[in-house]
């Protein structure tokens, strides 16, 4: 942070140049997106990142901003958090720690499903979505946004996920069509409200006990082990859910469940073993 | 009362005259294409880096024309030059009647001046293209998964809820036309993939639209020219002060082009267009 020259104007490409040189020194990754990221989030313009003007000035105050911003992603804080929101598929979402912050893989989630919807029913055919483990509620608001006629339940083992998911339904004004309940899928008492559903999706926590060694800082250190650990195989939570599917998937014919796992799931590119599915 | 009656007569043959006029306007056959927004891209060419500065001199008018028209401007790629201006610059432009207008601009548009970069006084001639192509949707063009490769950030590593990584730039490339587009200005992977999938399709689609302009042009020679990349529409003059159209044989003050003020130029290709589909449809009731 000493590295950020505090000048009378400070140009964005300079800032850009000193704090990526900061992030090299200090062995964070993306160093450059990191910079670009940070000093247009400093001046207010985060969606110009790609092309700040470089002649842009940065004031004292917004230097300041910098230097901040700067000193904790040394510290290793991913970049959505200090900017405080991240845009996942057509929306954008609030971020904070230690929630899950969405992955580009959970965007082709997405698509797949409104891929899959599309050819079930119409767009304007109602659609009953449950989204377990919702965190920042990226995949059922997202959902929600791309299909005026569904509804969501989501659920989430931390408060913090629950309170900011709905935070992120407001702000997205989708909170008529969605709630979120506090809640752990793998307790026989949990009661789900407004089922049975057309359509369960997870991106349940999946990563193998073993393999949480060995992940960056910016996951390990900032996410809550919650959404990340699925036990020794990883798969803890898909198969309690997996469970559950008789009493919440309903009948219909184009009902489906839908999980995220982790590459370590695949055998030989066949679906992984999560015990007796109802429905194919 | 004769007079009155002649006096109206000569009101409603005026009348008519003009709504015979409005009529074959609205039969000539229109560009399919003209309510379309564009991508509009700007490449330096001959002259080093006078062609560059101009490449930019471009986009600053075209800038202040579509500030005047109403009209969104978002740069999707940009290759900067190094002394000024860019080597190549693509845009979309969005709003009413994009295409039918700025349609007109397509073509090789070439500088006459001393450089910035001179330091002895003497003229050069530089060029630039401008190619203006509509946006087209999924159903216009069609492009077969097998046909593209797309690379991201992740391709082949770990991923998911493994990393937390915030580069999301695609790479995306079209085998059959060996077309490759790189998309890094959005924060979602998504986006970047859509937008890199729409600026394919509107390559491709003008790929198609070169061809059919190819075609016509050798069967009918048109004077408004005949839209293809190649084509030297103006020449630029800053010693006589002059932009010179060469399709349509006039020259029009300098100042109104710097200004931003390109809508006489248009509307003089658009009349010219109009009274050559007029010509042609009434050659055809002819020879009907």
């Amino acid at each position: 942070p000493n590295a950020i020259p505090r000048l009378e104007s400070l140009s964005a490409a300079a800032a850009v140049a000193a704090a990526a040189r900061v992030f090299d020194e200090a062995g964070v990754p993306e160093a450059d997106q990191s910079a670009r990221y940070l000093v247009a989030h400093a001046v207010g313009r985060i969606d110009d990142f790609a092309r700040l003007p470089s002649g842009l000035a940065l004031s004292a105050g917004e230097q300041d901003l910098l230097v901040d911003f700067v000193r904790r992603r040394v510290d290793r804080e991913p970049v959505q958090y200090i900017v405080g929101d991240w845009d996942f598929h057509h929306i954008n979402l609030l971020c904070r720690a230690p929630t899950l912050i969405p992955r580009p893989e959970t965007e082709d989630l997405v698509e797949r499903i409104l891929g899959f919807v599309a050819q079930a029913q119409s767009k304007a055919a109602p659609l009953r979505i449950l989204d377990i483990g919702c965190g920042t509620g990226a995949i059922g608001l997202a959902l929600l946004n791309a299909l005026p006629a569904a509804t969501c339940v989501a659920v989430d083992i931390s408060e913090n996920a629950t309170v900011l998911s709905s935070d992120n339904a407001e702000r997205l004004g989708l909170s008529h069509r969605y709630e979120c309940i506090l809640g752990d899928v793998t307790s026989p008492a949990l009661r789900l409200p407004g089922g049975p559903f057309g359509l369960v999706v997870s991106n349940p926590p999946y990563i193998p006990k073993a393999d949480m060694a060995t992940l960056a800082p910016e996951v390990v250190a900032y996410e809550d082990d919650r959404a990340l650990c699925g036990g020794d195989d990883g798969l803890d939570v898909a198969r309690a859910i997996v469970r559950r599917l008789p009493h919440i998937l309903d009948n219909g014919p184009a009902s489906s469940a839908w999980f995220e796992l982790d590459d370590s799931h695949l055998l030989d590119r066949q679906a992984p073993s999560l015990g007796p599915n109802p429905k194919a | 009362m004769r007079e009155m009656i002649r006096g109206e007569m000569k009101d409603l043959e005026g009348q008519m005259g003009a709504l015979e006029e409005k009529l074959t306007l609205l039969l000539l056959p229109k560009d399919p294409n003209d309510g379309k927004n564009v991508m509009l891209e700007i490449r330096a060419g001959t002259g080093g880096d006078e062609a560059g500065i101009w490449a930019g001199d471009l986009l600053t008018t075209y800038e202040k024309f579509a500030s005047t028209e109403g009209w969104k401007l978002r740069i999707l790629d940009e290759s900067k030059a190094d002394m000024g201006g860019y080597k190549s610059i693509t845009l979309e432009v969005t709003g009413e009647s994009v295409y039918s207008k700025l349609k007109w601009e397509a073509g090789v548009h070439r500088v006459q001046r001393v450089p910035a970069t001179e330091s002895q006084g003497r003229v050069h001639t530089s060029t630039a293209t401008v190619a203006v192509m509509p946006e087209v949707d999924e159903v216009t063009v069609t492009i077969d998964p097998k046909d593209i490769t797309l690379t991201t950030a992740r391709s082949g590593g770990a991923g998911g809820q493994n990393v937390n990584k915030v580069e999301t730039a695609v790479d995306l490339m079209h085998k059959p036309t060996g077309i490759r587009i790189f998309c890094t200005q959005e924060r979602s992977q998504l986006k970047n993939k859509d937008l890199a999938m729409q600026m394919l399709r509107n390559r491709l689609y003008e790929m198609q639209l070169e061809e059919q302009r190819a075609a016509v042009s050798a069967e009918r020679k048109s004077q408004v020219g005949s839209g293809l990349r190649s084509e030297k529409i103006r020449t630029y003059n800053w010693k006589d002060n002059r932009v010179s159209d060469h399709r349509l044989n006039r020259n029009f003050p300098l100042q109104r082009f710097l200004d931003g003020d390109i809508a006489d130029m248009i509307d003089a290709c658009i009349a010219v267009d109009q009274q050559e589909k007029m010509e042609a449809m009434a050659a055809e009731k002819l020879s009907a």
